[in-house]
């Protein structure tokens, strides 16, 4: 089994635990607040609580079966997914980034900051610092007349001038 | 008579300027989406999603049905050009079209997928205008227990549809549906699995599952590749016109029962939920190698292949129509988006929207039938040579893009931070169950549905004081409930354990 093998495996018992751990927390929420059967009928419970038993029996199963396939770890397979997953959680921690700023500093300074970050992560003429904040504005500018001016849709600004 | 009335009133409200304006730019998106490998004409509906709140909602469902078609067409731009399918519905293609392109006959074979992507969208439009009123005459008849059987066989047919693993399957349409139930019960005024947060009680929104889904989760699968380029083989200057069009000599040897047969095959999928353009694609094309007469030209650059499959996918545009419509059950990942612009425009589907508001859709079934009949050929004459250089576009620029427009889409649906915050929380869940082979379509479609399948088990319940044989003494029920069963044994246990020769050679 090769090592990209094994970091996939890995993944494929992460996951359906991460979920299981978030069905039991979802599943005792169903169990505590309402009373699944109330006089004959199905109350607001009885289905979530259906579902949430259905998921854990698919959830196990993924488990199980990715569990057998597991062999070994080896250190390689770790890092070509480490390396693979670098660039997404740049994204998303400038994604989140940018969603904490986007009201306080406005629409046009926040997002020409995040698409001036992101052309970054994707890479973009990275040797010339003035080209990726021209981009930057310009992709900024389009979004704006996009949504402001198009569809007629206020975004946030910082005071009165962006 | 009232049906055909009205769908001519259709293609008269698609004549004025404006909407027939946004017809035009929905179907160059869908082309432009679809021939980008990586974007598809899903992606597209979801990042307009936000703008058709300041659309008119006949606007909207055009540009939607324009869209839609362009993005079933247009990707076997890149399927020829560069073998990379630009949507999943295009890997027929993709197998016929780059062994021609191979040979130095790129421009027939985008010629080709045109002429079967045209002839396809005609009929599964025409299909869709005169059989939809008809199914919405079944609906009528379908009671309450009934209501949840269908959506129950419906939910089971799309975990099943997605060929991948049912209990991956099950887990993504249960984890919709657990999404889905956060907020105000469906039958009383509870608040269930706030969690103490006050802002959950009013539930979520479907645009940042939506958005998140389809947008975030592309662009996170996208930046793990920039350090792979795209990598063009053949020549795009030899593209000429003239050489898209097809000869009559070509298409007698396809000959029009091909034609014929890949839209029918293309619908009946479409209808079936959840099965989509990839489905229709793969059995038309698997029936016209079954039947062909040169079998051994399959793989090897097959004209006969294209127009099989291409016909099916843009057939099954007007198929996937149907169930949405008049069940409110989507066929595919895109008509799931479609009834999110319905839904937040007030329109219900079901026999009340062709009673009382038949005028609001039926210019988006002209919408459909004008894209295949005009749009496609148009394109194709006047793009065609050009069509190459749209893979060579920088990722970097197009992606900041998208990202804005994603992002900035979750906040004007409400103006609300929360729901753009939930627009990256689901992006990152669909991105990893991405990663992991879980059918992100079938979490969307858990989460349209299961509202309505609560429902209506909770009422067909109360119908019978709690009793729940009531499921099977209805007879509308027990039909759904019974193709159910036939669905699961057939599909789920008695799966086939080995590939077919088709499957091997396709990989798929």
């Amino acid at each position: 089994m090769s090592a990209k093998q094994n970091s996939r495996l890995c993944g494929a018992v992460i996951l359906p635990a991460a979920l299981m751990v978030i069905t039991v927390i979802y599943l005792i929420d169903a169990l505590r607040k309402v009373r699944p059967l109330e006089e004959g009928t199905a109350g607001p419970a009885f289905f979530p609580i259906v579902i949430s038993i259905v998921m854990i029996v698919a959830l196990l199963s993924l488990v199980w079966n990715g569990w057998r396939k597991i062999g070994p770890p080896e250190k390689e397979g770790n890092a070509v997914e480490a390396v693979a997953l670098a660039e997404p959680i740049k994204v998303v921690f400038l994604t989140a980034g940018y969603i904490a700023v986007f009201k306080p500093a406005g629409y046009f300074l926040s997002t020409a900051a995040y698409v001036l970050a992101l052309l970054l992560v994707f890479r973009f003429k990275a040797r010339n610092v003035f080209v990726n904040i021209f981009w930057a504005v310009i992709i900024a500018g389009v979004c704006f007349v996009l949504f402001s001016q198009i569809f007629q849709i206020r975004l946030p600004t910082l005071g009165w001038i962006i | 008579m009232e049906t055909l009335i009205g769908v001519l009133n259709g293609f008269e409200a698609l004549a004025a300027p404006l909407t027939f304006l946004a017809a035009v730019i929905g179907f160059l998106i869908g082309t432009f989406f679809a021939a980008v490998p990586g974007l598809t004409s899903a992606l597209a509906i979801a990042l307009l999603l936000p703008l058709t709140y300041s659309l008119d909602v006949v606007v909207a469902l055009v540009m939607c049905g324009a869209i839609f078609m362009a993005g079933m067409y247009a990707g076997s731009i890149t399927a020829t050009t560069i073998n990379i399918p630009g949507a999943p519905a295009n890997m027929m293609t993709c197998i016929e079209g780059y062994a021609l392109m191979k040979k130095g006959l790129g421009a027939r074979a985008l010629g080709h997928a045109a002429l079967g992507s045209m002839v396809g969208g005609v009929i599964g439009s025409l299909l869709l205008m005169f059989i939809a009123p008809l199914a919405v005459r079944v609906a009528l008849l379908i009671r309450t227990p009934g209501k949840f059987s269908l959506i129950l066989f419906a939910l089971i047919v799309i975990v099943i549809a997605q060929r991948k693993s049912f209990a991956k399957g099950t887990v993504a349409t249960g984890l919709g549906i657990m999404i889905a139930t956060i907020g105000i019960d469906v039958m009383e005024p509870v608040a269930r699995f706030t969690f103490g947060f006050e802002i959950l009680v009013q539930g979520i929104d479907m645009m940042p599952l939506i958005i998140g889904t389809f947008a975030i989760s592309e662009l996170l699968i996208q930046a793990e590749q920039t350090r792979q380029p795209v990598v063009i083989v053949g020549d795009g200057a030899l593209i000429r016109r003239r050489d898209f069009i097809p000869t009559f000599a070509e298409i007698r040897d396809i000959g029009p029962f091909t034609y014929l047969k890949g839209s029918i095959i293309g619908f009946l999928i479409g209808v079936l939920p959840g099965a989509g353009g990839s489905m229709a694609a793969f059995v038309s094309y698997a029936e016209a190698m079954r039947s062909s007469k040169r079998p051994e030209q399959y793989g090897d650059g097959s004209i006969e292949g294209i127009a099989a499959a291409e016909s099916a996918n843009n057939s099954m545009c007007g198929g996937a129509f149907v169930p949405m419509l008049t069940f409110g059950i989507p066929g595919d990942p895109t008509t799931a988006i479609v009834l999110g612009v319905l839904i937040i425009n007030g329109l219900q589907p079901g026999p009340m929207l062709f009673a009382n508001q038949f005028d609001l859709i039926s210019p988006m079934f002209a919408s459909l039938f004008v894209s295949a009949l005009v749009f496609i050929p148009l394109t194709l004459f006047t793009l065609g040579p050009y069509f190459i250089k749209i893979v060579t576009i920088n990722k970097a620029v197009l992606y900041s893009g998208i990202a804005v427009v994603a992002v900035v889409g979750g906040y004007v649906a409400t103006f609300s931070i929360f729901q753009m915050s939930l627009t990256l929380v689901f992006g990152v869940i669909a991105y990893f169950l991405r990663k992991q082979n879980y059918p992100t379509v079938s979490m969307l479609l858990g989460f349209i549905l299961g509202p309505d399948l609560e429902l209506y088990f909770r009422r067909g319940l109360s119908l019978e004081d709690g009793n729940p044989m009531v499921f099977l003494t209805s007879p509308d029920s027990l039909v759904f409930l019974v193709l159910t069963v036939v669905f699961f044994y057939f599909f789920v246990i008695r799966q086939p354990k080995t590939q077919t020769p088709l499957t091997a050679k396709t990989g798929t």
